[in-house]
């Protein structure tokens, strides 16, 4: 079976999601029917194969935790301890920084990147039009801490679940690989950004230190509860041996039940494009997996690589880093999936996190790459400040550069593989 | 590369004017945001337009201007709610 036009079918779909020209959703469907089209003429597979090729359970979790994310967001609690958390430090920039950094990643580990960086990004630019800081160091340096943070939970990005289901980790074991390399960091990058940015951390504290916070500490200890309760059954999964989408789903359930918000206003603030595009995507990859179109990309690897699991690791690494760079990191992780899956390791814990590592930390390094440095900049000059997107790119490429680096260091340490 | 922040920044810009209202709020300052469109006519003033935002004097006025709207808005209903 020749694989060249599911090849070009595929790369059609990633030129259209790359270039926006239609909603990412719509490409992949668009480049799903085509492929499936292809396969069924070839009679290499059946339509309801291609049907079974959608991933129900990572669905079920990204939907889950979009619920309880939208749900607690909602109830205000990382508004109320973000917002309680920076007027403590407003007079001390360097910590500012540290803090807004540390905030940002910190909730982008729960909830999404943008829902994250919207909340940042718009208490520094409120703070900044009291006249208490100028915002723009700091919504740049939160902007790339919200990048970093979620690389390491099951649930802290779409990729993560996607790769975490596939590798078959549960909660615990993900955080266990992977969270210790965030940590570290977050310290990393902060003494980047500081070093880049230490002569332009301004911030007086203004008028903004005189304000009361005014929300509801109710519907606040309820998003902590919903989030706690979230957390506890997705650990409680790994241990009890059920799918992480169950405690995903029955946390969901009770938190439209517990909030008491209007359930079809939550449904319709979830992120649809990105279901869509999960579960279009995961079919055209069905149908790449059936004609082995992606066993050239695996049989490189594994040449290079010439059976070391170390170098394995290194360039699955830096392979889904460099693409990363240019494409979003869902459909980079998504494709790696089968490369790694067909690398002949009997141990691919080094090889998942790798793969976990290069989708989610190649994205600030270009801003045609990073949705959430776009957004910020995008942020920032909608309230009158001005900042050159290229600018961005003299921080962004060697953050990524450091990142990259310092993984590589920390997975031969993790997993032994010196 | 401007398109492209255009376009992105458009497609979260109701969920960032909410989080903005939201956070004023919860400091204890509520904000509205507005959107105003260079008024017909005025075209070829685009970049004084622009510059309004940035504008401490014009910003002062458009408080004052508040300011009396809010006045004129709470009699009006003070005397709709009292006709006597």
């Amino acid at each position: 079976m020749d694989p060249t036009k599911y090849l070009l079918g595929y790369l059609l779909v990633v030129l259209l999601a790359v270039s926006e020209a239609f909603p990412m959703s719509l490409s992949a469907m668009v480049g799903a029917a085509l492929l499936v089209a292809f396969g069924v003429s070839d009679g290499v597979l059946s339509f309801s194969e291609a049907l079974s090729f959608i991933d129900l359970e990572l669905l079920a979790l990204l939907v889950g935790v979009m619920i309880v994310v939208e749900v607690v967001d909602r109830c205000g609690t990382f508004r109320y301890l973000a917002l309680k958390v920076v007027r403590r430090v407003l007079k001390r920039p360097v910590l500012l920084l540290v803090v807004a950094g540390l905030m940002s990643a910190l909730t982008s580990l729960l909830l999404s990147d943008e829902a994250a960086l919207l909340l940042i990004v718009a208490i520094l630019l409120s703070l900044g039009k009291a006249g208490a800081l100028d915002p723009v160091p700091f919504a740049v340096s939160s902007a790339i801490m919200v990048n970093l943070g979620g690389t390491g939970t099951l649930v802290g990005s779409v990729p993560n679940m996607a790769i975490g289901i596939r590798a078959g980790f549960s909660f615990a074991e993900f955080a266990s690989y992977l969270l210790p390399c965030e940590f570290a960091l977050y310290g990393v990058t902060l003494a980047l950004l500081y070093l880049y940015y230490r002569g332009k951390l301004q911030s007086s504290g203004g008028e903004a230190e005189l304000e009361e916070i005014e929300v509801s500490r109710v519907d606040v200890a309820k998003g902590a509860f919903l989030l706690s309760l979230m957390l506890a059954l997705l650990i409680a999964a790994g241990i009890a041996d059920f799918p992480a989408s169950a405690a995903a789903l029955a946390s969901a359930v009770v938190a439209l039940a517990l909030a008491g918000f209007d359930t079809l206003e939550v449904f319709q603030r979830l992120d649809w494009d990105t279901v869509f595009f999960t579960a279009a995507f995961t079919v055209i990859i069905g149908v790449l997996e059936r004609v082995e179109a992606l066993k050239g990309l695996a049989l490189w690897l594994q040449g290079a690589a010439g059976g070391s699991l170390a170098l394995a690791s290194l360039l699955v690494l830096l392979v889904s880093g460099a693409a990363s760079l240019l494409l979003p990191n869902l459909i980079v992780a998504l494709s790696f999936i089968p490369v790694v899956e067909t690398l002949p390791f009997a141990d691919k814990r080094a090889l998942w996190s790798a793969l976990v590592l290069g989708a989610n930390l190649g994205g600030v390094g270009l801003p045609v790459s990073s949705f959430v440095i776009v957004m910020t900049i995008g942020a920032l000059r909608r309230e009158g400040y001005e900042i050159d997107p290229w600018a961005v790119t003299r921080v962004g490429i060697p953050v990524t550069a450091a990142w990259l680096g310092f993984s590589a260091i920390y997975l031969l340490t993790r997993f032994g593989l010196l | 590369m401007e398109e492209l922040i255009e376009k992105r920044f458009k497609s979260v810009e109701g969920k960032y004017q909410l989080e903005r209202e939201l956070v004023s709020e919860a400091l204890g300052k509520p904000c509205i945001i507005l959107h105003v469109q260079l008024p017909e006519g005025c075209e070829e003033y685009r970049e004084l337009f622009e510059e309004l935002p940035h504008d401490e004097e014009f910003m002062a006025e458009l408080q004052e201007f508040i300011r009396e709207a809010l006045r004129r808005r709470a009699g009006k209903l003070e005397r709709r709610e009292n006709p006597s």
